[in-house]
């Protein structure tokens, strides 16, 4: 069937009106339909026929129960129903034991089923109110079971899960087997119809506009306020006109604008027209700020869930560096090490996922924040602005700390500058880099995977197996805690051939706190007030040290980098080798001499040897 | 306001415990006939009807219409505290939100329980004509529960020529137990037509906790139809309780 004669077959099906009811079972019709089927056009289809049976002022919830939902996904509320829960409900319903349904539970693995057998099963306990006669037992309808789910969802606090149980346990008494079956499924969510969300996009305008031309309208509200039921609600009551107007809305998540991937700089450059603007792409947890009149704070993650509570930190020092009343910003959240400033691994942040501890995983693991996008600033909408303007006015109204800057930058011309400022992002602990246009078309396409963004990411990865014995030449001064100490040393391998000592990383982890005290006493000997005509370094450290002192570190890979000058030349033109993330082991190897140290060529044949090839990292995180 | 005296607190504690076993909380309603309260188990399933009339109470008096909402097991609670020889005393003052419970034995305890705003829902009593009205002792019907929960977690009931027949069968097995005139236990039967109908016993057994207050009781039902449980109280009133059926599903 074509697009257009699907329009008009289901205009003429266009009777809802206001204040009509849709019954349950009607959803579970089309419930039982979609499970037949997985081609879009089909399921496009059957969509229109729902949408159009349904009133419109019911159309947002019929949209979110289709999705296996109640809300939108950045509302924070969860029917909170497990199993077990489920269960009970499910056992008070059809007056069986716990007992009983668990058995069954374990033979079917689908509480839906569970349901379904046991309140079909022989005599059903029915109530009173099928008796009096003022009340006649009606069939349930949408809006009774969205009701009730809504209920379930807002019960909080002590005592709620017993009026969790009986709600449900209530609503799945009045409903027929085949309905108790959708109802579990929806609460314990394993509904999972398979309707993508841009199907239900289109069934929408199918049903609402009639014209295919609408479609990248209702696209792009649904990108600016993620929420499907809202788009429908207005499509259904004011229009595609009303639905033209929609702007971004603090307090609501915009759908993130994603980039594509390459590995290869020549390719890049080419997408971008030979110009472009370079970030680092930062190992942390990409996040969307939302300040709402000057008052509430709102944090969403990539995936839109509020994680507002992970980061309460973040929220005050963006609160307190941005000056607008409303906005909607974007950047990335980095844990660094308060003693040494340097970029701790995403996993670090992790630690804010757990419920509790948050003030602890807040003074162990400070986050800071690098913002890169504005989207909304006080009434303006910034998502059709090409990013070169979005930038200047992010740096304008954003005062930058220790803790909120923007995103290390560079406009890059051409392929070496390109790479050379991407081993530079790699050596200082970022990921890559992110590659973005600066064209007049660089809109902020929310929502959507485009060249306009392209992840710059390595292709290989050198992990670091063994231990590697390096000789002390530098020392930095330590911030936070560790103010007033040496926090951090750099290190240099050994070059047999040229008998010189060249810097490979700067390493601040592994040493206890005793050591870092005592940091300048165990170097005092060795502290000279110039670089030693031995060390070859490109960094300048705080304090210059002899080579004298062998340590042993451990390190998570060894990389390309701009900045050491170990192995410089040796794999590419202008690059030395690197070790990410140098742990020190606490051995200190008094054993050794500087000459009996690893040697560059060693550190080469490492990087040669653990050379592998990554494979696609899932997206789940960045 | 309103204040009445109950001549013995261990009847008034049994009526409350009753009212317990089926509900959280419910609306006394107190005029100058006497007391009443209707409510209905959170599920809907079963009901409860209490009536108590003022000649049941030692002192009654009520000058206008007075609705006492209470959760019951706060009730409850008070109410074990009283001793069997103790009177109770109940009063409310006009426009308060509180009830005063007095035990008075040897010596007067006074409780003052916070009462309940409760919107009053208008229950009816289900409109049903039943073809069967057994009048049995208490204790033989509960036993017979107790014999059904063996096997299954609903029984059926039947009446059929001179017998009263309670049975259930399940994974567990089968029971069946019988009730005649002849030991005693079935004092009447009454039957337009022979009746069956099925039950959840869990419900049944906490309608049996009004057991305490009368060694009779009523029932009344008709084939798939809601079953009329009655106790009367030695003091005057009775307890009545209504009980949904469990039907074959659509």
């Amino acid at each position: 069937m074509s697009f257009k004669s699907v329009i008009i077959l289901y205009k003429k099906f266009r009777i809802y009106n206001i204040g009509d009811k849709l019954k349950y079972s009607e959803l579970v019709d089309f419930y039982e339909r979609i499970g037949q089927t997985t081609k879009r056009l089909e399921i496009t289809d059957l969509l229109v026929g729902l949408f159009s049976k349904c009133p419109s002022d019911l159309i947002d919830k019929v949209v979110y129960l289709t999705q296996g939902r109640i809300f939108p996904e950045f509302i924070p509320l969860e029917l909170g129903m497990g199993d077990k829960m489920i269960m009970r409900s499910i056992a008070q319903a059809a007056t069986v034991k716990e007992s009983e349904v668990e058995q069954l539970y374990k033979t079917t693995g689908d509480l839906g089923k569970v349901a379904n057998i046991l309140l079909s099963k022989g005599k059903k306990q029915v109530t009173l109110d099928l008796f009096s006669s003022s009340q006649k037992k009606e069939p349930i309808t949408v809006e009774r079971v969205y009701r009730d789910l809504e209920k379930i969802a807002k019960a909080q606090g002590p005592g709620s899960q017993e009026e969790k149980i009986r709600i449900l346990s209530d609503l799945l008494r009045d409903s027929s087997p085949r309905e108790a079956m959708y109802i579990v499924r929806t609460v314990n969510g394993t509904l999972r119809l398979g309707v993508a969300d841009m199907t239900i996009l289109d069934a929408l305008t199918i049903t609402y506009v009639g014209s295919k031309d609408a479609r990248p309208i209702v696209e792009r509200a649904y990108n600016l306020r993620s929420d499907l039921g809202f788009v429908a609600k207005i499509l259904a009551t004011q229009g595609i006109n009303a639905l033209k107007e929609i702007k971004p809305m603090p307090g609501i998540p915009v759908r993130p604008m994603l980039a594509e991937r390459l590995s290869d700089p020549i390719e890049i450059l080419e997408k971008m027209n030979g110009r472009c603007a370079a970030e680092y792409k930062y190992d942390g947890e990409r996040v969307q700020i939302h300040k709402i009149n000057d008052k509430e704070i709102v944090l969403f993650s990539r995936r839109l869930e509020n994680i507002s509570h992970h980061y309460p930190d973040v929220m005050e020092f963006v609160s307190n560096s941005i000056s607008l009343n409303s906005y909607i910003v974007e950047g990335e959240i980095i844990a660094i090490d308060p003693d040494t400033n340097e970029f701790l691994p995403f996993q670090e942040l992790m630690h804010r996922r757990r419920k509790y501890d948050i003030d602890e995983a807040m003074k162990k693991y400070p986050a800071s924040i690098r913002l890169f996008d504005i989207i909304y600033a006080d009434g303006v909408d910034f998502t059709l602005t090409p990013y070169p303007k979005r930038r200047e006015f992010l740096s304008k109204v954003v005062k930058e700390n220790d803790r909120v800057k923007l995103a290390e930058q560079k406009i890059i011309e051409n392929v070496e500058d390109l790479e050379m400022f991407f081993h530079e992002a790699i050596s200082d602990g970022c990921e890559g880099l992110v590659v973005k246009s600066i064209s007049s078309e660089s809109i902020y396409r929310a929502g959507a995977r485009g060249w306009l963004w392209i992840k710059y990411k390595r292709d290989y990865k050198s992990e670091m197996i063994d231990t590697v014995d390096l000789v002390v030449v530098g020392g930095f001064m330590g911030t936070g805690r560790r103010a007033g100490c040496i926090g951090s040393l750099l290190l240099a391998a050994y070059n047999d051939k040229n008998d010189t000592f060249e810097t490979v990383c700067k390493c601040a982890t592994g040493f206890s706190d005793e050591e870092i005290k005592n940091m300048r006493n165990i170097l005092a000997p060795y502290i000279i007030p110039h670089k030693h005509a031995r060390v070859e370094s490109k960094i300048t450290p705080d304090v210059w040290v002899l080579p004298a002192i062998v340590i042993e570190v451990i390190g998570a890979e060894i990389t390309l980098s701009p900045v050491h000058t170990c192995g410089l030349n040796a794999i590419k033109k202008g690059t030395g080798l690197a070790i990410r993330f140098p742990r020190f082991t606490g051995k200190w190897r008094y054993d050794k001499k500087p000459e009996d140290a690893t040697t560059t060529d060693e550190i080469i044949e490492m990087y040669k040897r653990q050379l592998k090839k990554l494979y696609e990292e899932v997206e789940s995180i960045s | 306001m309103f204040k009445a005296v109950f001549p013995d607190s261990k009847i008034w504690k049994d009526i409350i415990e009753s009212i317990c076993a089926l509900v959280e909380e419910g609306v006394f309603v107190a005029n100058s006939d006497g007391i009443k309260l209707r409510a209905m188990d959170p599920s809907r399933i079963a009901m409860i009807d209490l009536d108590i009339p003022k000649s049941a109470f030692e002192y009654y008096e009520c000058t206008k219409e007075e609705f006492i909402g209470v959760n019951f097991d706060d009730f409850k609670k008070i109410m074990k505290r009283a001793s069997s020889s103790d009177k109770l005393e109940l009063e409310k003052g006009e426009n308060e939100a509180r009830l005063k419970i007095k035990f008075k034995g040897k010596f007067t305890r006074t409780f003052s329980m916070p009462l309940l705003d409760i919107g009053k829902e208008e229950l009816s009593i289900p409109n049903i004509t039943f073809s069967a009205t057994v009048k049995l002792l208490a204790s033989a019907l509960e036993d017979a529960i107790k014999d059904a929960e063996v096997v299954s977690d609903f029984a059926k009931i039947s009446a059929e020529d001179e017998i009263l027949r309670i049975s259930a069968s399940g994974d567990r097995g089968e029971v069946e137990v019988e009730i005649t005139k002849d030991s005693g236990e079935l004092l009447s039967i009454e039957l337009k037509e022979s009746v069956h109908a099925l039950y959840t016993l869990s419900y049944l057994k906490k309608m049996m906790s009004a057991a305490d207050l009368s060694d009779v009781c009523i029932l009344m039902f008709s084939t798939d139809m809601p079953l009329r449980m009655d106790f009367g109280l030695l003091t005057g009133g009775k307890i009545t309780y209504y009980l949904a059926p469990r039907m074959e599903a659509e």
